[in-house]
């Protein structure tokens, strides 16, 4: 068998996919052959490699929390279809933060205050999931995210406004924003979603502090 | 319906859908993980699966073969809410909203150990374009037959051969030279 053939059944020959005459083949070449023995050995190490890379482990709590997020923003979804154009909010995984909002149609104009409070500690960043659950597919859109002077966003440097116009299609829709502290205090971040002069605003209260055990523990309990 | 029969039927069905999708949730994770490559959107792609799920529990109860089930749920749902999400992110407004905005900079296995060859091939395989890369990981790491991802990824087995094989090759290509046997 030429090199160019058995190096096409190198694949099937590592995954055992090959019929024991076309193995024995593909054997019997590699055993002569320098340079398709050596693509066998790069393959089965790599497949090796791969068989055993783990999973790095879900964070603390994942599946009782996953369940238990699971009804309560089933109940929180069925009270909100009940009284639309409310806001609510779930955290999810200890590092992120997410806040849903049900567009609707769209039809009303609220403010919301949110009472989710993001506590950042030291020079971590915070995930922030803003998740938008539209009704309706919507175009032109405008979304705005705007920032104490004490956070940054990731890859924007100073700047404390950000404005973009997008269209939202129908279902979930979901926008990471990972938030970095600069400054101690208190701040928070605004997200303001405007069609047609209309505006629905969410706010998350932040808190910037230096690492501190106990005060980060205290912002995983926020989140749980 | 008392406030207390009420929570009672809360809670049986909060009981019902846990015992039903528990078994599963580690599988779910991993499968998540190997399509988004990050523990926290892993974590929420799960989260956004089960929440889902949660009000359709009679359905659930009725389907024979759940992992299967589950597996290609939640890959429709990466496609259909991630995935595309992540991409009109990126393409939203180039100029407003880079596309760093949706990464943190972190490295999938930054908290773990991993050999050497496992390094070096999880560098390799971010050459490889999403397709290669989701059944090279799905099928080398997950250890799914490409008939199992047929029926999850809704993908022809030859072209997901394919996909395998270009994958690999394009990965030996760039490691070859600095593999060895751990």
């Amino acid at each position: 068998m030429k090199c160019e053939k058995t190096q096409s059944l190198l694949n099937d020959y590592i995954d055992e996919t090959l019929s024991v005459l076309h193995a024995e083949v593909v054997n019997n070449h590699c055993h002569t052959c320098a340079d398709c023995a050596r693509q066998l050995e790069s393959l089965r190490l790599q497949k090796e490699a791969l068989k055993s890379l783990p999973v790095p482990p879900a964070s603390d709590g994942f599946e009782k929390r996953v369940f238990a997020t699971a009804a309560q923003d089933t109940r929180a979804a069925q009270n909100i279809h009940n009284n639309q154009g409310s806001f609510y909010q779930f955290a999810t995984a200890a590092m992120i933060s997410a806040l849903v909002l049900w567009l609707g149609l769209f039809n009303d104009t609220k403010t919301g205050n949110d009472d989710l409070e993001l506590v950042i500690v030291g020079e971590e960043i915070r995930i922030i999931k803003v998740a938008i659950d539209s009704e309706h597919a919507l175009d032109a859109v405008n979304m705005r995210v705007e920032l104490s002077d004490n956070l940054e966003l990731k890859g924007f440097g100073n700047k404390k406004q950000i404005h973009w116009t997008t269209h939202l299609r129908q279902g979930v829709n979901v926008i990471s924003l990972p938030i970095v502290g600069i400054a101690q205090g208190e701040g928070d971040i605004t997200t303001r979603i405007q069609l047609n002069g209309k505006e629905k605003v969410m706010r998350i209260k932040t808190e910037y502090k230096l690492p501190d055990s106990v005060l980060y523990q205290g912002s995983r309990v926020l989140q749980g | 319906m008392s406030i207390v029969k009420l929570f009672k039927s809360r809670n049986q069905t909060g009981d019902r859908f846990e015992q039903l999708v528990s078994p599963y949730i580690n599988t779910l994770y991993s499968f998540a993980f190997r399509l988004c490559q990050s523990t926290d959107d892993a974590e929420e792609l799960v989260q956004l699966l089960l929440t889902r799920l949660f009000p359709k529990l009679e359905e659930l109860e009725k389907v024979e073969s759940l992992r299967p089930w589950l597996t290609r749920s939640l890959y429709n749902l990466y496609v259909d809410s991630y995935r595309k999400q992540q991409r009109t992110l990126a393409i939203i407004s180039p100029e407003e909203m880079p596309v760093n905005v949706i990464s943190t900079d972190k490295t999938p296995y930054e908290n773990i150990e991993l050999s050497h060859n496992q390094q070096v091939i999880t560098a390799a395989m971010q050459q490889l374009n999403e397709e290669q890369r989701l059944v090279m990981m799905l099928h080398d790491a997950e250890g799914y037959t490409l008939v199992e991802l047929a029926d999850i990824l809704q993908t022809p087995i030859g072209t997901l051969k394919s996909r395998l094989h270009r994958g690999r090759n394009l990965v030996r290509e760039l490691t070859e030279m600095e593999l060895f046997d751990d």
